[in-house]
């Protein structure tokens, strides 16, 4: 089934571990097993798991505190958790925290199996070195578009499948989310690869200027056409044209446009002669196009012309797990060109950028990330380098407790019984949001006699 | 934070116009344990 996979299942049920490794043992991994979070990440000082499968209720240290210190230490670990029957909102947690899937118990290996063998699909993608055009001389790959989210590896998918047809590609998404990359891998990955990606930022042109630069001129067409000019579409004759920022052309080159894609043919501004052309359109926008056809803002019969096969980039926000895989990246990509050894993002540095919602999406990360490497002094980025504006929108959100009486001890057991709930009774997680030790913690609930509900798994 | 939330409460009692016995027991502890949160939290009666 798979080869070279290592593999670490932690629960601390031994009979659970032992029927795990007895299960899976024809195939072809390489299985450690741990008896909670503490030991795993023990053994992961020394066994470089490709997969870890852990259960969620655990002593020592629960799946999802595991959960969190692999994205935090070890990013490129898939991480899988397993969840009881009844307890869904385990499940629910940990998609949010960063795990690449979920099963629940009782597992069956079919199960098991399907995952393992979608994880090493994924792998394959990001690791075998899988060119898009090995024929280029940048050498395109997949590994240009960094995300390990699971909202990306379906990306990754339709391009694959996209990229050999001549489809016309529609890509949406805000603004930052990395648009171009995808445009770039669609093009690179497609038989058109030796031949040019002509880019054209639509909203940067004036709309007198747009047809002469979409159609190209012929000599004295209008004052200051002194010679005849190829346009961009006639530039990127046999390969592609990118048409940034779509939703802001004007509609009367929204005509010549349709023409063009239905036909492949235009004529130069100021010429009779009518041109053809075979190039492949790749469209992108972070306008709701479908809303701006209902406002009478593009054209209803382009729009269905370009959204032949629609790539939605989500937002950062969206998949907050791959923040520390990217911010890791533009590390030490300008470490490089800084000359910078800076070695790492620390823990609280790191929990500033997961907690902060990127408006501004890869681009901002990228700006914050260089800016950082940039005004650090030391051998790691802390949250002194980090903007103030930053830390200041991450901070804890303060709420409101309800009280019966103004009584000290009430106020304080409602404010931790309150925290336990919000972080689904994570103990470690629950400490460090009261600003308290986790001993402190223990000590306040056995004082209280506050207990985790029985969820009866 | 429950030290930062201890001490807003606590302050805001006391401001039954700074008297510790009332402020102990509407807060519901000990007088003693009123004192050592007022001096751990540094919470002092304004100058007058």
């Amino acid at each position: 089934m798979t080869s070279n996979i290592k593999l670490l299942f932690v629960d601390d049920e031994e009979a659970v571990r032992f029927f795990f490794r007895e299960g899976l043992i024809n195939e072809a991994l390489e299985i450690e097993t741990a008896s909670d979070g503490v030991e795993a990440l023990k053994k992961l000082k020394a066994f470089p798991a490709d997969i870890v499968i852990t259960d969620v209720r655990m002593p020592n240290m629960d799946g999802l505190t595991l959960l969190e210190e692999i994205r935090m230490r070890y990013p490129d670990i898939f991480v899988v958790v397993v969840t009881a029957y009844g307890s869904i909102e385990d499940a629910v947690k940990a998609m949010k925290a960063g795990a690449y899937d979920y099963v629940l118990k009782p597992f069956d290996f079919d199960t098991i199996r399907r995952v393992i063998e979608k994880i090493t699909g994924h792998k394959r993608i990001l690791e075998k070195n899988i060119f898009l055009g090995k024929e280029h001389r940048k050498g395109y790959r997949f590994e240009n578009i960094i995300g390990q989210d699971p909202k990306m590896f379906e990306i990754f998918r339709k391009i694959m499948d996209v990229a050999n047809t001549n489809a016309t590609v529609l890509i949406t998404g805000e603004s930052g989310t990395g648009k171009e990359l995808i445009a770039e891998a669609v093009h690179f990955g497609s038989p058109r690869r030796s031949e040019p990606l002509i880019k054209v930022n639509c909203a940067a042109l004036t709309e007198t200027l747009i047809n002469s630069e979409l159609f190209g001129h012929e000599k004295g067409a209008f004052t200051g056409a002194i010679a005849q000019k190829k346009g961009h579409f006639e530039l990127a004759d046999e390969g592609s044209i990118f048409l940034d920022e779509i939703g802001d052309v004007p509609i009367p080159t929204q005509i010549s446009f349709l023409r063009v894609l239905e036909l492949g043919t235009f004529q130069r501004v100021g010429g009779t002669r009518t041109l053809k052309v075979d190039t492949r359109v790749i469209c992108a926008t972070n306008k709701d196009l479908s809303h701006a056809v209902k406002e009478k803002l593009f054209r209803e019969d382009l729009f269905y012309r370009i959204n032949v096969v629609p790539i939605h980039m989500p937002p950062l926000r969206e998949r907050k797990s791959d923040v520390p895989l990217l911010a890791n990246h533009f590390l030490r990509k300008y470490c490089t060109e800084a000359r910078k050894n800076i070695l790492r993002i620390s823990r609280a540095a790191m929990n500033i950028l997961i907690r902060y919602d990127w408006p501004g999406n890869v681009r901002e990360l990228a700006n914050i990330v260089e800016n950082a490497v940039i005004f650090c002094k030391g051998r790691e980025i802390i949250p002194a380098d980090l903007p103030e504006e930053l830390k200041e929108t991450t901070q804890k959100k303060g709420f409101t407790l309800g009280l019966s009486s103004i009584s000290l001890p009430l106020a304080e057991a409602t404010m931790i019984r309150k925290v336990l709930e919000e972080t689904n009774w994570n103990l470690k997680q629950a400490a460090r949001e009261l600003d308290i030790a986790r001993g402190t913690l223990y000590s306040k609930m056995k004082k209280y006699g506050i207990e985790k509900p029985h969820s009866g798994d | 934070s429950l030290p930062k939330a201890e001490a807003a409460l606590i302050q805001k009692v006391l401001e039954t116009n700074w008297n510790l016995k009332r402020a102990a027991s509407r807060l519901e502890i000990a007088r003693g344990t009123l004192y050592s949160k007022m001096k751990k939290y540094n919470i002092k009666r304004p100058a007058l």
